[in-house]
């Protein structure tokens, strides 16, 4: 309720106030539009699963470009659950900036350049617990994999038993196809090789990750938009659970997405600016080096990426110094 | 040397939640009633991730038929059988449409109109029904892939750094695969239909150089450079004859291999796809049509495919490409008569998500946005 009263109020004061103007990047770690703009060609050149998308033009903000009006990557795998790595063990655990309120970083130093091998190391490592029993979409895939066709049917017609009693009447039968490799072949294929030291049991969601603008916070704001196995699109409180516990009921918020007309999760950015003020801070006081601008997607994808432990884009370029 | 039954990988169908809700608002204020086929994109890329596959995706993009923003997905034309009602859906005849797409490739392979824009290689239908007041829909993915006479052969699969083992040349081939989708992803590009899935590449390993090159240039590529030459019948014979033996097959390797040394001097002209499927040495289903049009157009018996797959952060990589060398079987004659009615016939609707030829049902509502809810329920 406080969030939605506040987003009315952030909409308004949008509207009415002018987009940042003058850089403040040095002093507050914030970005104007064009620095937004500057540090996502960086993103897309040094790493190009990441593209500039136009969006629903009735939603473009005029101070982008028409065909950068946002940053996304498309299915991303995320091989387990947070809390399958949840596990606390606390030299695990780094307090980005140093104060008792600072962001923390669950997994791993978001510093160091291993990040993303670590972390789906760590992921494949540890026991993965079975099946939730109120996951149905993840149940008859299961059922599938497993080569139960009978378990599957079952499942299927479960899942599909409010209004279409007869839909197998509907299953079609295609001539031999020597060629094709069976589904459930390849989605044991699949399983075997997303889980192979887990349960054997598939459970890689992917995610399509998007980086907006927040004109109110002058930062970048990351969105998340979840598919199970079988592609469908996961429900918000499914999303939590590849949500670090730390951040999941305090940060994420469902909000609309401000160039589609869906609602998705997202990591509120109240408190971005702060963060990425100690992470640069952090670079740059070292040796008096100046932190670089076109760096800064690259730092709040590290950061990012304590909130989102399991989700596997490639977080391991190196920021600062070269 | 022995052969398998190639096996193509299924591709995934994945409808982005804004592909609803343009359907959603499109269905309300523009088609109506009207069950017209609507023509939208589809995007796809090589594979990125070693645990996924990379699906085909629609968004709310695909109905602008504006290109892919991204400049590493190629863009597949789809057509959109939207129905009104469940029973309409129900009632379309599944096979016939499918059939009627797989009819329309095969005219754009024979016309060689596939050769100049290859992602027609990639078409694909979508049925759909939507129940805009509750939001869940029923869709159907068909992928239509044309079944040869007889299935493709696979001679050996190599991951590229054992196909040529030279670390340079390897290198390049990768520069060179992403090069040719920079250079379509560029604002002056020669297709505004993002990259292509397809393309021609020349190797050779004497020079260690790499070129690319469209899928329309084989006939003058191919007679320019001199073809590797076919074994002759009396060597063919003789490999058939000690296929058994392991070590002879070696040696006839190794003698190959000098032979391919021999030649060295010789360009090989391989076709190039950039795979979207994950499991190792397993190719993507666009490869079947692709091989076809070789079959049909370049009227080849044999040939060596690059399958081009990316590393995490989106470039080709020497890792996890690999090339196949595989014996395309012969098409009858009358198939290539434009004008004859005969011709493959096409297979390809999706699985569900528990293997069998069903449709699959989305529930959206959790995920659409209150303002656009609001603005519909009025």
């Amino acid at each position: 309720m406080r969030n939605a009263i506040h987003s009315i109020y952030k909409k308004t004061a949008e509207a009415v106030l002018p987009p940042l103007s003058k850089s403040q990047f040095e002093e507050k770690r914030v970005l104007t539009p064009q620095e937004f703009v500057k540090a996502g060609d960086y993103l897309v050149r040094a790493c190009p699963t990441w593209s500039w998308e136009a969006g629903d033009a009735s939603k473009a903000r005029s101070y982008f470009p028409a065909d950068k009006q946002y940053l996304v990557t498309r299915h991303v795998p995320c091989l387990s659950r947070a809390s399958d790595i949840e596990k606390y063990d606390p030299k695990s655990e780094f307090v980005l900036g140093g104060d008792d309120e600072g962001w923390v970083a669950t997994h791993k130093d978001p510093g160091s350049a291993a990040g993303g091998s670590a972390a789906a190391a760590a992921a494949q490592e540890d026991d993965i617990p079975d099946l939730d029993a109120d996951e149905p979409p993840a149940a008859a895939v299961a059922a599938a994999g497993s080569a139960s066709q009978q378990g599957a049917a079952a499942a299927a017609a479960a899942a599909d038993d409010d209004d279409v009693p007869d839909i197998s009447e509907l299953e079609l039968v295609e001539p031999d196809d020597e060629a094709a490799l069976p589904a459930a072949a390849a989605a044991a294929a699949a399983g075997s090789s997303a889980t192979a030291a887990g349960s054997g049991i598939r459970r890689t969601r992917t995610y399509d990750l998007y980086i907006t603008y927040d004109q109110y916070y002058q930062v970048p704001r990351f969105w998340l938009v979840g598919f199970d196995e079988a592609q469908q699109p996961l429900r918000p409180d499914q999303v939590l659970e590849d949500v670090s516990e730390e951040h999941a009921r305090k940060t994420i918020t469902l909000d609309p997405h401000p160039h589609l007309a869906v609602s998705a999760a997202s990591i509120h950015p109240c408190r971005h600016a702060e963060v990425m003020k100690k992470l640069a801070d952090g670079i740059s006081g070292g040796d008096g080096a100046e932190f670089p601008l076109e760096q800064y997607l690259v730092l709040f994808l590290k950061f990012i990426a304590s909130v989102v432990p399991t989700i596997q884009y490639d977080y391991t370029m190196s920021v600062g110094g070269q | 040397m022995a052969t398998t039954t190639l096996k193509f990988c299924p591709l995934q169908s994945s409808v982005d939640v804004s592909f609803w809700s343009e359907l959603g608002s499109k269905k309300l204020d523009e088609y109506q009633l009207s069950e017209t086929p609507i023509d939208i994109a589809g995007y796809l890329c090589a594979s990125r991730h070693a645990e996924v596959s990379s699906p085909l995706e629609v968004r709310a993009a695909s109905f602008g038929a504006g290109p892919a923003a991204d400049g590493r997905q190629g863009q597949a034309p789809g057509q959109l059988l939207l129905c009104n009602t469940a029973e309409a859906m129900r009632r379309i005849d599944k096979p016939a449409a499918l059939q009627a797409a797989g009819q329309r490739l095969w005219a754009d392979i024979l016309s060689g109109a596939a050769e100049v824009q290859p992602q027609l290689l990639l078409g694909f239908l979508m049925l759909a029904f939507g129940d805009l007041k509750h939001w869940v829909f029923d869709y159907w993915f068909a992928f239509p892939a044309l079944k040869p006479p007889a299935p493709v052969q696979q001679r050996s699969a190599q991951l590229l750094a054992a196909a040529y083992p030279q670390q340079q040349l390897q290198q390049r081939i990768c520069a060179a695969a992403d090069a040719w989708r920079a250079a379509a992803a560029a604002p002056d590009s020669r297709s505004s239909s993002g990259a292509d899935m397809f393309c021609l590449m020349q190797i050779s390993s004497a020079e260690g150089s790499v070129t690319t090159a469209p899928l329309a240039s084989w006939q003058q590529l191919s007679a320019a450079s001199k073809q590797q030459p076919e074994l002759t019948a009396a060597q063919q014979a003789a490999i058939t004859a000690i296929e058994q033996e392991d070590l002879v097959i070696n040696l006839m390797q190794q003698q190959q291999q000098q032979q391919q040394q021999q030649q060295g001097d010789d360009d090989e002209l391989l076709l190039v796809m950039f795979d979207p499927c994950h499991l190792p040495l397993t190719p993507g289903w666009p490869l079947r049509n692709a091989l076809l049009l070789a079959a049909a157009r370049w009227r080849l018996r044999t040939l060596r495919v690059l399958c081009v797959r990316d590393s995490s952060a989106g470039r080709a990589a020497v890792e996890c490409s690999y090339v196949l060398q595989v014996d395309l079987p012969e098409l009858p004659a009358s198939w290539l008569d434009p004008g004859s009615s005969e011709g493959p016939q096409a297979v390809g609707w999706e699985a569900d998500a528990a293997g069998k030829l069903l449709p699959r049902r989305v529930d959206v509502s959790p995920l659409m946005s209150p303002v656009q809810l609001a603005e519909q329920a009025v």
